[in-house]
């Protein structure tokens, strides 16, 4: 039978719960949002979203968790059954440990990332290398290539099973001895070392480093700088709450598994608020003080706003980074270990959070023990985790980012709302959130829950609507086929350029290079980085025109096979992603089979005991 | 820093800095404790 498990300390909970909230999005993502959606305006948005959608959601998911647990169950199966007598319910509740297994696949193999580069960092290996170097260094750890459908990295399916392992061993030991414990460690040194970090990377200046082109206080300028207009741009209040949304990792199950192990009088409304609070230290004083200052301080603010264009910090912090470090000489290799080491903390504070439902379900309804279960969510991965690592990125680990990581969690989040505010009832549901507490939730928050917070969830993901069905029916693919295709095409024509004509494109492109400062529709930083892109494509041209024949010949042979591979790769992804989802469909038939099994269990059992009553 | 990046940053950093140590002050004064301690 299961061991009984429990918190150790109110203060270990809390820094469970903010490690589980803490991830690699504070680091990466947060900055370039912040910086791609109008800087310190941003945070407009995305206070209101926290208000609006953080707050009350990390307070529904306290409740209902802590709702379940003293009725006996641990996952968000049985935690949302326990509010309503609709069998349905649980169904819906399987996305709880649908979401947990499918992220975890992917996301172990990032922290995995973490932990090769962090270890790389410390032995120098990144000493005097470019980011094109760090990009080898990438492509030879996960064995992907540009347009290939297979991959294969033999050290970076090593780490990867180290990773797992590690993530099992800790989950076998228990919530107190092992998730708690690795939290109080990781959680302080997450924070000392981003704040190492921040601090030496503050000091950077031209005069103090000769290799800095700007100060790191330009980049924090470009972070913090309001760009009002952007507020208008209802595309801006999206990504803020989307921002929130994820950072705060609502809508996984998660936090309904921790906070079942407390009892019925334990305060959820003071630890849940300190473990968002935590989360958001961590994402907009540290997260934001680290990437894009340096960076800037490095590259110039131009070439950081095209790196992070997308939205993302990804390419910055993996493949850049560790390169930017070395000009801090001696203390270079230290410092790689510093990013990485708290982006793998950040990484396995979460991923160690995902396992803990899956054992719960497994301990409660199938009778495994803890290290059994924790050996079991190991296993259970495999399916899901090995063609994340055997395939290019495209195929699965960005169909489940996006499906699972994305979309089901805001789909998730409003059932969840719908079933506490409204089918289980908002004064209970209110009264279940303020028993206990030592802090008193306003009472607006009443409101908020059941009528703002659905509507924001459900303008989510009517916002979202279109991306979904582009992707639903490969849309996406086909684009971006169109664009690479097309990109090759403008690549061999420019080589194939006769004199007169690449001399008059230069003319052109010189001409457009001069008109752009005066462009006055776009912010000063936006205009220089599109004048970065535009000099740099300018440069390609002119490359073109000093290469002999033959070399030209052979430049052009070479995009002709790229764009052959680029289309062969392509046309075969819809069908991969088709593979992909009929996987993900049936993990959840899987767990949901577990699930109606377990329940027949449950009913037999009532049942023998009514007979043994009478 | 230009000026407004300095107020925005400010207000911020207030805000979060603000509110996570009065929840860490509260937690540290409040006298319940878990099943473990």
């Amino acid at each position: 039978m299961s061991q009984k498990e429990g918190w150790g300390s109110r203060i270990g909970l809390v820094l469970a719960m903010a490690g589980n909230a803490v991830g690699l999005g504070n680091f990466l993502r947060f900055p370039a949002q912040a910086a791609k959606n109008g800087g310190g305006a941003f945070l407009i948005p995305y206070l209101v979203a926290l208000v609006v959608l953080g707050l009350p959601l990390i307070w529904v998911e306290w409740g209902m968790g802590r709702f379940g647990g003293q009725r006996g169950h641990h996952s968000a199966p049985g935690i949302f059954q326990s509010h309503s007598r609709n069998g349905f319910w649980k169904y819906f509740g399987v996305m709880g440990l649908w979401s947990c297994v499918v992220i975890a696949a992917f996301y172990l193999y990032i922290e995995s990332w973490c932990l090769a580069y962090a270890a790389y960092s410390v032995i120098g290996g990144f000493k005097g290398k470019t980011p094109g170097d760090v990009a080898g260094f990438f492509e030879q750890l996960t064995g992907e290539h540009d347009f290939q459908l297979f991959a294969f990295g033999g050290w970076g399916m090593m780490v990867f099973a180290i990773c797992i392992t590690v993530n099992v061993f800790i989950l076998s030991r228990g919530l107190s001895a092992g998730i708690e414990l690795v939290s109080k460690i990781g959680m302080p040194l997450l924070i000392v070392f981003a704040a190492i970090l921040a601090v030496r990377g503050m000091w950077i200046t031209p005069e103090s480093d000769p290799a800095a082109k700007q100060s790191a206080l330009d980049g924090l300028n470009f972070i913090w700088e309001p760009r009002l207009t952007s507020l208008k741009d209802p595309s801006v209040w999206l990504a803020a709450a989307g921002q929130i949304f994820f950072t705060l990792s609502i809508g996984m199950g998660t936090i309904h598994c921790y906070a079942s192990y407390l009892r019925e009088q334990d305060d959820i409304a003071l630890t849940g608020a300190s473990a968002a609070w935590t989360n958001e230290f961590c994402e907009v004083i540290l997260g934001g003080s680290i990437l894009i200052p340096i960076a800037v301080a490095y590259l110039g603010l131009p070439d950081v706003v095209n790196r992070t264009s997308g939205g993302s910090g990804f390419s910055l912090g993996f493949f850049v980074f560790p390169t930017l470090f070395n000009n801090w000489g001696s203390f270079a290799p230290v410092a790689g270990l510093l990013w990485f080491g708290l982006l793998f903390f950040a990484a396995i504070t979460s991923s160690l959070a995902m396992g803990q439902p899956i054992m719960a379900f497994l301990q409660q309804e199938f009778g495994q023990s803890r290290e059994r279960s924790a050996v079991t969510f190991g296993v259970m991965l495999l399916p899901l985790a090995l063609p994340v690592a055997l395939f290019h990125g495209s195929v699965f680990f960005d169909e489940f980012d996006y499906w699972a990581g994305t979309v089901m969690l805001v789909v998730f989040a409003l059932g969840e709302t719908v079933l506490f505010a409204w089918s289980f009832g908002m004064d209970k549901a209110w009264s279940e959130m303020t028993k206990g507490a030592e802090l008193a939730i306003p009472k607006p928050f009443y409101f908020i829950i059941k009528f703002v917070t659905p509507v924001f969830l459900i303008a989510i993901l009517l916002a979202s609507g279109g991306e979904m069905l582009d992707k639903l029916l490969h849309k996406d693919v086909a684009k971006t086929k169109a664009a690479k295709l097309a990109d090759f095409e403008t690549q061999v024509l420019d080589l194939q350029l006769s004199a007169d004509a690449r001399e008059t494109k230069l003319k052109k492109l010189d001409a457009e290079l001069e008109g752009l400062p005066s462009d006055s529709s776009k912010p000063g930083f936006e205009r220089e980085a599109a004048r970065l892109k535009r000099q740099e494509y300018r440069a390609k041209v002119a490359a073109g025109g000093e290469l002999d024949e033959a070399a030209r010949d052979l430049a052009i042979e070479k995009l002709k096979q790229s764009r052959a591979a680029a289309t062969k790769f392509y046309d075969a992804l819809p069908w991969w992603r088709n593979i992909d989802r009929l996987l993900m469909v049936g993990v959840y038939v899987f767990f949901s089979l577990l699930v109606k099994n377990a329940w027949s269990k449950r009913q037999a059992e009532s049942n023998r005991q009514a007979e043994g009553s009478v | 820093m230009s000026a407004s990046a300095t107020v925005f940053l400010t207000i911020v950093w207030s805000v979060v800095i603000g509110f996570t140590a009065y929840c860490f002050y509260k937690l540290l004064k409040s006298n319940s404790r878990l099943d473990g301690e």
